[in-house]
């Protein structure tokens, strides 16, 4: 898996995002065992603070918990994956809609279009 | 615990002063950029910290002491020149850190040496600059030291060693050790820094946790380094 | 970390100087065989040969000179110094390190020359064996005649003196490069401006204990230099200088360090 970051956003949140995606994806199945906070950090080549941070930030929201002894692991409650889920589709929707409506397309030319691509993405 | 700490540090030479009254204290557990163009100041700062040049007024301390045989216990430093007997082979060189150094991990020093495709039994005098300086690299990254003083690790290499060097410096990470890298090029370390220190005409000019100046500013530390440092 | 530093040190000089010792040892035993060979050919072998151990000679005279100013200049104040001065070292033992490897190199070099003017000898005795005639020797001395009563503590005291000076010598040296490096350019030129500066500090103070010094030494009744009673006197002297020296450059490397 790749990591990519961008300039001027602060590595720790995007390395939330990035993490939040791999366990939304299912990249990170439900009860996985995550990497050491080492091998992330070297993996994404990024501070082992920071790594830590984020995983510290991903387990306040519930999306990972830590054993003491055995490391970290993806959550395993449906209801967390499922919110995770929602949260990140209304996002995408959000940003989706707001750009078509910055081309002039109203909420009715959204949903057709939205009907028409997707039976080409097919 | 704070590891390094810097007092008032002045340092002239003759009517040049290179270092203007820094103060400056950096803490255990944190990959600290200390950032600035040529002639800034960097490597005058590390040479202090190391003993190689005496300040001619203030004072500098490593875990408490001033530098002396028992800072240099502790300090593992990455000259920016090649400071190594020419003479010598990757092996024979091992051995010296080893008998010097009680913290030098023989094995890890031989396994970074082999990852960088470096000949043990070479002597250093046929090695190319590049192969001297990782050479350098691995001998000092395998020291489990408090305090690592790296004099422009980066500069000289290739990109795919660069990376190798940033890995090293990630996984070698421990939180009872400072990590110090003096550079100019930005880009290349800064998503491995905890803590970001400017350093022009010899005065600190900013020293901040790298994430709070993304945030604060919304741009990376490479822009705004271009931004205080333009010509 | 004095014994570790020398067990790099040693061998770090003796790298350079073994291959001048064999080319020493060969010139010697060809001027050896060249002198009684030329009893039948022609002179100019012996002038050839001769010169060519004589050149040799310097050159191994100048090499140690040289060896000794290099191993402290580029180890403890040039680029090399960026690698010793990290090492946990004081400033003493570097010294001590150094003194120590010079002197040891010094005194073999001497023994060596020992060596090479038996090998002349060796060398003629081959030739003569070969051509069966006798070889060419002084004749034989009788040795209580010529040697003076004590001889042998003599001779004890003498080598224990030359190794005194030796070391006193090279803490001149020594001292002269460290504070010729305290100048921020030019540090050749200001380490031999020092030794001058050193040469002439040392002629001061000699004038000053010399007399007592030679009183000491000196046989009332025969008018003549007697070594042994001269011998403690001479060897505190040049340890005194080798002392200061020592210290000149502890301080000097402790407080005064710069690497440029």
């Amino acid at each position: 898996m790749e990591w990519n970051f961008r300039d001027g956003i602060p590595i720790y949140t995007q390395i939330i995002d990035e993490m939040t995606m791999r366990i939304a994806s299912g990249a990170y199945e439900p009860g996985d065992k995550l990497p050491s906070v080492r091998d992330l950090a070297v993996d994404a080549g990024v501070n082992p603070n920071t790594m830590q941070r984020a995983l510290a930030e991903l387990e306040r929201k519930g999306l990972v918990y830590s054993e003491r002894t055995s490391g970290r692991f993806v959550t395993k409650e449906e209801a967390v994956l499922s919110e995770l889920h929602e949260e990140l589709a209304k996002r995408y929707f959000e940003e989706l809609t707001e750009k078509l409506r910055k081309i002039g397309m109203d909420d009715k030319a959204i949903k057709t279009s939205v009907d028409k691509w997707m039976k080409e993405m097919h | 615990m704070s590891r390094i700490e810097i007092n008032n540090l002045t340092k002239k030479f003759g009517d040049l002063t290179a270092l203007d009254d820094v103060t400056l204290s950096l803490e255990q557990g944190q990959i600290v950029g200390l950032l600035g163009p040529n002639g800034s100041g960097k490597t005058t700062l590390i040479k202090i910290l190391n003993g190689l040049l005496q300040p001619t007024s203030g004072s500098v301390s490593i875990n408490g002491n001033a530098p002396g045989v028992e800072t240099k216990k502790v300090v593992a430093y990455l000259p920016d020149r090649n400071a190594l007997p020419d003479y010598m082979t990757a092996s024979q060189l091992m051995d010296i850190y080893g008998d010097f150094f009680a913290d030098f991990d023989r094995l890890k020093a031989e396994a970074m040496v082999d990852d960088l495709g470096i000949d043990r039994q070479q002597t250093m005098k046929k090695m190319s600059k590049g192969t001297k300086e990782k050479l350098q690299l691995c001998l000092v990254m395998a020291r489990q030291a408090d305090v690592y003083l790296l004099d422009e690790p980066i500069g000289g290499v290739d990109p795919a060693t660069r990376d190798y060097i940033l890995r090293t410096i990630i996984s070698n990470y421990n939180e009872n050790a400072v990590v110090v890298i003096s550079t100019h090029l930005i880009a290349d370390v800064e998503s491995v820094l905890d803590d970001v220190v400017f350093i022009h005409n010899g005065k600190i000019v900013l020293h901040k946790a790298a994430d709070e100046i993304r945030e604060e500013k919304g741009e990376s530390i490479d822009k705004l380094f271009r931004e205080v440092f333009k010509c | 970390m004095l014994g570790k530093l020398l067990k790099y040190e040693i061998p770090a000089m003796g790298r350079k100087m073994l291959p001048l010792y064999a080319a020493w040892a060969v010139t010697a035993l060809f001027l050896g065989l060249s002198t009684q060979a030329a009893e039948s050919k022609s002179e100019f072998i012996v002038v050839l040969t001769g010169l060519l151990y004589t050149v040799v000679t310097t050159a191994i005279v100048v090499m140690t000179v040289i060896l000794i100013v290099q191993r402290y200049s580029n180890s403890l104040l040039g680029d090399e110094a960026y690698f010793n001065h990290v090492l946990p070292v004081s400033a003493a033992e570097h010294i001590g390190n150094k003194l120590i490897s010079a002197t040891v190199w010094v005194v073999v070099t001497l023994l060596v020359a020992i060596v090479t003017a038996l090998l002349i000898g060796l060398g003629a005795m081959i030739i003569a064996g070969i051509h069966g005639y006798d070889i060419n020797l002084i004749d034989p001395v009788d040795l209580n005649v010529w040697l003076p009563k004590h001889f042998g503590l003599f001779a004890v005291e003498l080598i224990i003196l030359l190794i005194a000076s030796v070391v006193k010598t090279v803490m001149q040296i020594y001292a002269a490069i460290t504070i010729g490096h305290q100048a921020s350019n030019h540090t050749t030129l200001a380490s031999i401006g020092a030794y001058i500066l050193v040469l002439m500090f040392e002629a001061m103070v000699g004038r000053l204990f010399m007399p007592t010094l030679l009183s000491l030494g000196l046989n009332e009744a025969e008018g003549i230099l007697d070594l042994t009673k001269a011998f403690f006197p001479a060897l505190i002297g040049s340890f005194a200088f080798a002392a200061i020296y020592f210290f000149v450059c502890k301080y000097l490397m402790e407080k005064r360090l710069n690497l440029a």
